[in-house]
């Protein structure tokens, strides 16, 4: 399983979240909601960084980045970055191990992470991202249901 | 529908006893008097002096069986669908409040906004008191009961509410930019407070008066749209006062309506009032009617696309506020 911001996770996390939300879920809610979130993914194409914060208590002493190039909705190349690339990026999204972590056990809802800032835009126009704001949950609720992963803790550390 | 003078002093004195037998009604109607008098942010604090309730002398007693025994599956789908946005709501507006205190240039506002902060923080408790002791759920602290109870709150609630806490997150980066300040009051105060809020806060308090249930809940919510009567006075205050000193700051207001109007067309999960007396279409009609006094007090109109948006907004949006 693979740890939450490696490379074997980013490239898998990506795969899922492109992939788009599994057929239990959509038929949860209405298919207008479905279209109006496709149509606004389908209006995103720029490079977003998210970030992972340093979480001493998690045995992560330094933040870890990673590059991600939407092209209308899907992101077509991820790389894990240096911080001076990720600062390049007109969307920075900063994480927290808490905010993966509490959605992936099912504890805490994405919606839930974005307005109790544990999933914060840090850099880019809050409107433009608030405007499509039901596809970054949905983008991201799909690649966190849908991959598996481990997290930095403080013994592995 | 404007209210008597003796029906406003009634509301205007009322102690928790007394808001009990208030009609949620006037009290809506109490909020667009106070607009229309301009008070200051101290004639705000002096109310809020007098009107200060004690939450913990609330009684769930009755609540509790009532909502065993006299509510049925469905009435209680819906009320809480309704409920939860508050129960929610008061944690996010409490939470994301003292960024505007700081960015605040006058310290009488800065004394009225710390009096906003103490009755948000009462609001959660409240909130929390009823879910625990009312609707049942457990849960070792507030945050336990914030995520208990958060099963029944659906995205549209991110749209407004995570928009204000990223508005709250620049403006601590940014105390003087104006133009930021006027997004965050208007997001804050005139949508949340004055439209979402409002509206939807007589649905399930008039559900309560006609079926003559859940007293408490009646009681302390009622108490709740009394003071965010001051939180809108003061708000929709404001932001005349800095429209009338930099007219250039309707555009930002146009474009925070842009931006929680753009998600609120949508629902992922239907929700059905018809349970407590309700349509979609009067809840749209309430909305409607909430976003123009509000605008009107301003002194602020919609262009043509922003018109349009609210023509198209979903009765579920509202049930976050």
């Amino acid at each position: 399983m693979a740890e939450l911001f490696s490379d074997e996770w980013l490239q898998e996390f990506v795969t899922n979240a492109n992939a788009g939300a599994p057929e239990s879920l959509k038929k949860a809610k209405t298919l207008d909601y479905w279209e109006i979130v496709d149509k606004m993914g389908q209006s995103f194409s720029a490079p977003m960084a998210m970030v992972l914060k340093a979480d001493e208590a998690h045995g992560l002493m330094e933040p870890k980045y990673a590059l991600l190039n939407f092209e209308q909705g899907k992101v077509t190349e991820a790389h894990l970055c240096s911080r001076e690339e990720a600062s390049a990026a007109p969307f920075i999204l900063q994480t927290d191990v808490t905010g993966w972590k509490r959605c992936k056990e099912g504890s805490m809802d994405v919606t839930q992470a974005v307005m109790y800032r544990n999933f914060l835009l840090t850099k880019g126009d809050i409107d433009a991202f608030f405007r499509i704001i039901y596809f970054f949950v949905e983008w991201l609720r799909a690649g966190i249901q849908q991959t598996e992963m481990s997290f930095p803790s403080k013994a592995a550390a | 529908m404007a209210i008597d003078l003796k029906h406003e002093q009634a509301i205007e004195r009322a102690d928790l006893r007394q808001l009990r037998d208030i009609d949620i009604n006037d009290v809506i109607e109490y909020v667009h008097e106070g607009i229309t008098q301009w008070p200051t942010s101290l004639d705000l604090y002096k109310k809020y002096s007098v009107q200060r309730w004690n939450v913990y002398d609330l009684d769930f007693t009755q609540d509790k069986i009532d909502w065993q025994t006299k509510i049925s599956p469905e009435e209680k789908e819906a009320f809480l669908a309704i409920a939860t946005g508050f129960h929610h709501g008061e944690r996010q507006v409490e939470a994301d409040l003292s960024p505007e205190l700081l960015a605040s240039d006058s310290e009488e506002d800065k004394i009225f906004l710390t009096s906003q902060l103490e009755d948000e923080a009462r609001h959660t408790i409240f909130f929390d008191h009823f879910y625990r002791e009312v609707v049942g759920y457990q849960a070792p602290d507030i945050r336990g009961m914030l995520d208990a109870s958060y099963e029944h709150i659906t995205e549209t609630f991110v749209g407004s509410f995570g928009y204000l806490a990223y508005l709250a997150d620049r403006l601590l980066d940014r105390l003087d930019d104006k133009h930021l300040f006027m997004r965050f009051l208007t997001t804050y105060h005139l949508w949340i407070e004055g439209v979402l809020a409002l509206s939807v806060m007589k649905t399930t308090l008039n559900f309560c008066r006609s079926r003559n249930v859940l007293p408490g809940y009646y009681t302390g919510f009622n108490a709740t749209t009394r003071d965010e009567s001051r939180h809108v006075q003061f708000g929709t205050s404001v932001m005349h006062r800095m429209l009338q000193q930099d007219p250039s700051l309707v555009a930002d207001i146009h474009e925070s309506l842009r931006t929680v109007l753009s998600v609120s067309s949508v629902a992922s999960t239907p929700v059905f009032y018809d349970p407590i007396g309700y349509t979609a279409e009067d809840i749209k009609n309430i909305f409607m009617d909430q976003l123009n006094r509000k605008l009107r007090a301003v002194g602020v109109s919609l262009p043509p696309d922003l018109e349009a948006m609210a023509k198209n907004v979903r009765a579920e949006a509202l049930a976050g506020g």
